[in-house]
């Protein structure tokens, strides 16, 4: 069976803020609400500076009205 | 040696038809001289050469028709040449100011043709001896044919050089002139190492200091694609050094304008912004870094402390001795305990 990369957001209120927070190889920026709501979108912007973003597992949450996205690496086959 | 007949058959591995040929050669460029209106000059004899080649139709190998032909037409011209030159000289150097010079030039000249059969340089020369009689013009000329090579800053040179040699009509100075050509050579070779040392300065050093001006930047544009009924084109501009986070920003810009005119003040300002974020990126790095050690220090404190306590502990046992007015330890020097550390009191009661 087929793994999805893609989580479900987890919204208990909806977004306020214009920046969300992104988590990533253990850091942690800020980002425009409107580049990190879409996955394609998110993995664009990311690429250039962290090709593990493609195969990664993304994360949505909301809270006090902001977006926190966890992007959390796949372990990849040898040589990948 | 025999005059080598027509159509007979050539090859480069015969020496001795080859002679013939040159033979011919010598001879048929003699009568040429010799015949009434014969005008011996370098393109009409390169033209009476092969006039004289495809004449006499000689055979010969398809690979060495080239060489062979340039042998004959080469032997030709030289024979003419010898011919020609005294009287070209002397219609070149009117003055007797400067023969030597001239003379020293046409034989370089001629040396020249003799390698390349310079059909087209020849020209060049005899249309200027022609046009012009002056011996500084003729001096130029030769002197193109010599420093065909050279760059434009050294033929200005050479030209101002003749001209001291024009006025002053020394040898010495034309020594002084190739002394100076050969001095801009060694010049430009100087030059060479420098431009080398220029792109080996491009080299980065294995750790970089955190200061935007002193570190490798790395900043990315990436163009959206432009919104349907839009005027305007969304850009993402992130920056980045070392191994922090990228500053992302979306900023947005006419469609209009041309692209690199538009988004050249944001890049200006998010990389101004990332300028002035940089120290405190680090200052958070610096706190986190030590945040780490300190995560890893606190097991090595547990460790003295629990040594320290071990140790104190017969310390105490050896002073409580003391006040209960033991006869022997009495004498010891009377110790500032309220002072003391724990260090310092087990280094006593050791």
């Amino acid at each position: 069976m087929e793994q999805t990369n893609q989580a479900a957001v987890i919204t208990d209120s909806a977004v306020t803020e214009t920046k969300a927070t992104i988590k990533i190889e253990g850091q942690e920026f800020e980002l425009e609400t409107a580049l990190a709501q879409d996955d394609k979108m998110l993995k664009t912007v990311l690429q250039p500076h962290y090709s593990s973003v493609e195969n990664a597992q993304i994360t949505r949450e909301v809270k006090n009205g902001k977006l926190i996205v966890t992007i959390v690496k796949r372990a990849q086959h040898k040589g990948a | 040696m025999e005059i080598l007949n027509s159509g007979s058959f050539i090859n480069l591995e015969n020496q001795e038809k080859i002679e013939q040929l040159k033979y011919t050669a010598r001879e048929l460029a003699n009568a040429a001289s010799s015949t009434a209106g014969f005008t011996n000059e370098e393109e009409a004899a390169s033209k009476l050469a092969l006039e004289f080649w495809q004449g006499l139709e000689y055979m010969c190998r398809e690979s060495e028709r080239g060489a062979i032909q340039n042998i004959f037409t080469g032997e030709f011209l030289e024979s003419l040449r010898e011919l020609r030159p005294a009287s070209i000289v002397t219609e070149i150097t009117p003055t007797d100011e400067t023969p030597e010079i001239v003379t020293e030039q046409t034989s370089q000249k001629v040396k020249a043709e003799d390698e390349f059969l310079g059909v087209l340089e020849d020209e060049h020369q005899e249309t200027d001896l022609a046009a012009n009689t002056d011996s500084i013009q003729e001096i130029s000329v030769s002197e193109e044919v010599l420093t065909s090579t050279k760059n434009d800053s050294i033929e200005n040179q050479q030209i101002e050089s003749f001209e001291v040699v024009e006025n002053e009509s020394d040898s010495t100075q034309s020594e002084q002139y190739i002394s100076q050509i050969t001095d801009t050579d060694s010049s430009d070779q100087e030059t060479e190492p420098k431009e080398i040392e220029v792109a080996g300065s491009l080299s980065l050093p294995e750790k970089e200091p955190y200061q935007f001006d002193k570190c490798t930047v790395t900043a990315t544009i990436q163009l959206l694609p432009v919104i349907e009924n839009s005027a305007n084109r969304k850009a993402v501009l992130s920056v980045k050094t070392h191994d922090f986070a990228p500053q992302i920003s979306l900023v947005e810009v006419s469609a209009g304008k041309e692209l690199t005119v538009a988004l050249a003040p944001e890049i200006e300002k998010v990389l101004a912004q990332y300028k002035s974020d940089l120290p405190f990126k680090v200052m958070d790095k610096m706190k986190q870094e030590k945040a780490v050690t300190k995560r890893n220090t606190p097991k090595v404190s547990i460790e003295t402390k629990s040594i320290s306590q071990t140790v104190a502990k017969p310390k105490e046992t050896a002073i409580t001795p003391n006040t209960h007015g033991a006869t022997a330890q009495t004498n010891l020097a009377p110790t500032p305990q309220t002072a003391e550390t724990g260090m310092q009191g087990s280094l006593f009661a050791i």
